[in-house]
């Protein structure tokens, strides 16, 4: 873990560091990258290319007197890459999953994933719903309160989004902030990724501990 | 925000962000790191157990002092993999040595079998008109397998003890060396013509007579004496076995080794199994009896017609015959059937035990059908009565 050393350093001051592993879920084009790459540069690329694989980030923010530090994975929308989806989706504790507020289609899709994120991934996982381009409101298809529907009745987080005017991109990575459990992370248990990390965090504590 | 620099994009594992290049490799190298995460959390959880059995059991020595306070382990020190040497480990990688096996193997034969081929082909050369006189013979060995000087050796090449006037040079008639006689062999005519009569199988009968021959025409025992010429006494001695008799060649133990192993060899393929030998001689007994019982049916139908052409006893002897064959046949069935059940170690089991029981049920069947319902002979009295009926 390249950036351990960093997560120290925030101006969070003595507050608590938890570090989160958050994967991002939906169709081909709805975004998803803009999205994280909005969320962690700032930028925002008109014609952003199509991720092969997964790309990995890390964004840090602060929530009151916590540090969140999110791992962020962003997948490839592209089918051909749909089998890969469990490597990156086991043991995260946070999902968004995207679609194109223009395209009828991605929102299906979007409903599949979170599907079988409930059936597939952590339990206590915490799913947010993205509309995305909601810029392009004048060709929108899926509706906001169809939406919010659906995200009302499966418990999930719902925001319209836009990387390319940022709006609610911040706010919906917050709002996953907010309701992921901070101190519960410890007896997580589960899969191994959170026992290193468990170890990470306790080493980072250990110094906190003793001089202060 | 000191950390966002980079964005890693490809092929990553979920696991140490390494780009594999490719989905197969990802996957492949995903298991890998997935299968050696569980052991850590497997082996942080023993690191625990064992820290905390060794609290209680107070064996703590001082070269590891654990702090048993919390369940941090930190798993990737290296010195925690020492303390779990004897543990069972889960399989890991998988690796097939069977192509580098069998090249070995393979090599190995070939110059086992080359060596093996030379020896039989300069037999078969020596055995070729071997001179019954032992100073010709001499000439003719050395003649097809020059022989090592004896100046050049010094020590026996086998046991490395040096050679005096008890422990005297020898040479191998097959590879020429010289060796004490301690590490030499004798194989005799007789079994040498075995050997090759069986790989010049083509060659057929010269060989047979022209050996067989030398034996008959050579003096069973020769006295010893020193021959005039400098060919040594033991020359002379090694050719004939004072016990019996019978004409030998002296081989050293290698050469002898390889022959033997090849003899061996063969007769392990020729060899049949005593069931197979049990077998067949049931089905020999079975043919016998077929033939009998059809004479037999004939004889009793003519008899019963009253015919003249057997007699009573002629069919009554037939019928006794059938009957203890049936009865050796009966024997030999519960043989195979009980074949090897004695054996403690290793009985037989499943198919085999089946096939042997199959084969006594079947013995049985055979038997029921074909020697218990057979016709019975008419006394001689019924048979006179029948004459008489007749005419």
């Amino acid at each position: 873990m390249a950036n351990r050393g960093g997560a120290q350093r925030p101006n969070g001051g003595p507050g608590k560091i938890c570090q989160f592993k958050l994967v991002l879920l939906g169709e081909s084009a709805v975004g998803k990258s803009s999205l994280v790459l909005r969320f962690v540069k700032g930028q925002f690329h008109e014609y952003q290319e199509s991720t092969i694989g997964a790309a990995f980030l890390t964004q840090t923010v602060c929530l009151e007197d916590t540090t969140v530090k999110f791992e962020i994975w962003d997948t490839a929308g592209q089918e051909r890459y749909h089998s890969l989806a469990p490597m990156y989706y086991r043991g995260a504790q946070a999902a968004i999953v995207v679609y194109d507020i223009t395209n009828q289609d991605t929102f299906g899709r979007a409903k599949t994933w979170v599907k079988e994120l409930q059936r597939q991934a952590s339990p206590n996982i915490v799913i947010a719903l993205a509309g995305n381009k909601a810029d392009l409101a004048n060709k929108r298809v899926v509706e906001y309160d169809e939406a919010q529907a659906y995200a009302e009745e499966n418990g999930l987080l719902f925001m319209e989004t836009s990387a390319k005017t940022a709006m609610n991109v911040n706010e919906i990575f917050l709002a996953i902030a907010k309701k992921l459990p901070k101190n519960e992370q410890v007896s997580g248990a589960g899969s191994s990724g959170q026992t290193r990390r468990l170890v990470e965090s306790e080493q980072q504590k250990a110094p906190g501990n003793c001089c202060k | 925000m000191a950390e966002c620099g980079e964005i890693l994009e490809g092929f990553l594992c979920p696991i140490c962000k390494a780009d594999l290049g490719s989905e197969h490799q990802l996957r492949i190298h995903f298991q890998d790191e997935a299968h050696k995460e569980h052991q850590d959390v497997f082996k942080s959880l023993k690191d625990v157990f064992e820290k905390a059995k060794k609290k209680i059991l107070k064996i703590d020595d001082e070269v590891y002092v654990p702090e048993f306070s919390s369940n941090v382990v930190p798993i990737s020190e290296p010195h925690s993999s020492t303390l779990f040497r004897f543990e069972p480990q889960e399989i890991g990688e998988f690796r097939c040595h069977t192509a580098y096996f069998r090249e070995l193997r393979n090599k190995r034969l070939e110059r086992y079998t080359a060596e093996t081929n030379k020896l039989l082909i300069r037999l078969g050369k020596l055995m070729l008109d071997l001179p019954v006189d032992p100073l010709k013979r001499k000439t003719h060995e050395q003649a097809i397998v020059p022989w090592i000087d004896d100046r050049d050796v010094k020590l026996c090449p086998s046991c490395a003890r040096s050679f005096n006037m008890m422990r005297r040079k020898h040479h191998c008639r097959l590879c020429g060396a010289i060796m004490c006689h301690d590490c030499t062999r004798f194989l005799e005519l007789s079994e040498a013509k075995k050997m090759i009569n069986m790989s010049f199988g083509s060659d057929g009968e010269p060989n047979e007579g022209a050996s067989t021959s030398i034996v008959k025409n050579f003096p069973p025992f020769r006295p010893l004496g020193r021959s005039s010429s400098n060919n040594s006494l033991n020359s002379v001695l090694s050719l004939v076995d004072a016990k019996t008799g019978e004409q030998h060649l002296r081989l050293c133990i290698h050469c002898k080794e390889l022959l033997e192993t090849r003899e061996k060899l063969k007769e392990t393929r020729n060899l049949k199994p005593i069931i197979s030998q049990f077998y067949e001689r049931l089905q020999l007994y079975i043919t016998e009896v077929d033939q009998l019982c059809t004479l037999y049916c004939k004889m009793c139908q003519s008899l019963n017609c009253g015919e003249k052409t057997h007699t009573v006893v002629e069919a009554q002897e037939l019928r006794g015959k059938i009957l203890t064959l049936a009865g050796s046949i009966d024997n030999l069935s519960k043989k195979i059937a009980i074949l090897g059940t004695k054996d403690v170690e290793n009985p037989p089991k499943g198919r085999t035990l089946q096939l042997q029981q199959n084969i006594k049920i079947a013995t049985n069947y055979y038997l029921k059908d074909r020697v218990i319902g057979l016709p019975s002979v008419p006394t001689e009295l019924a048979f006179k009565s029948l004459q008489e009926s007749r005419r």
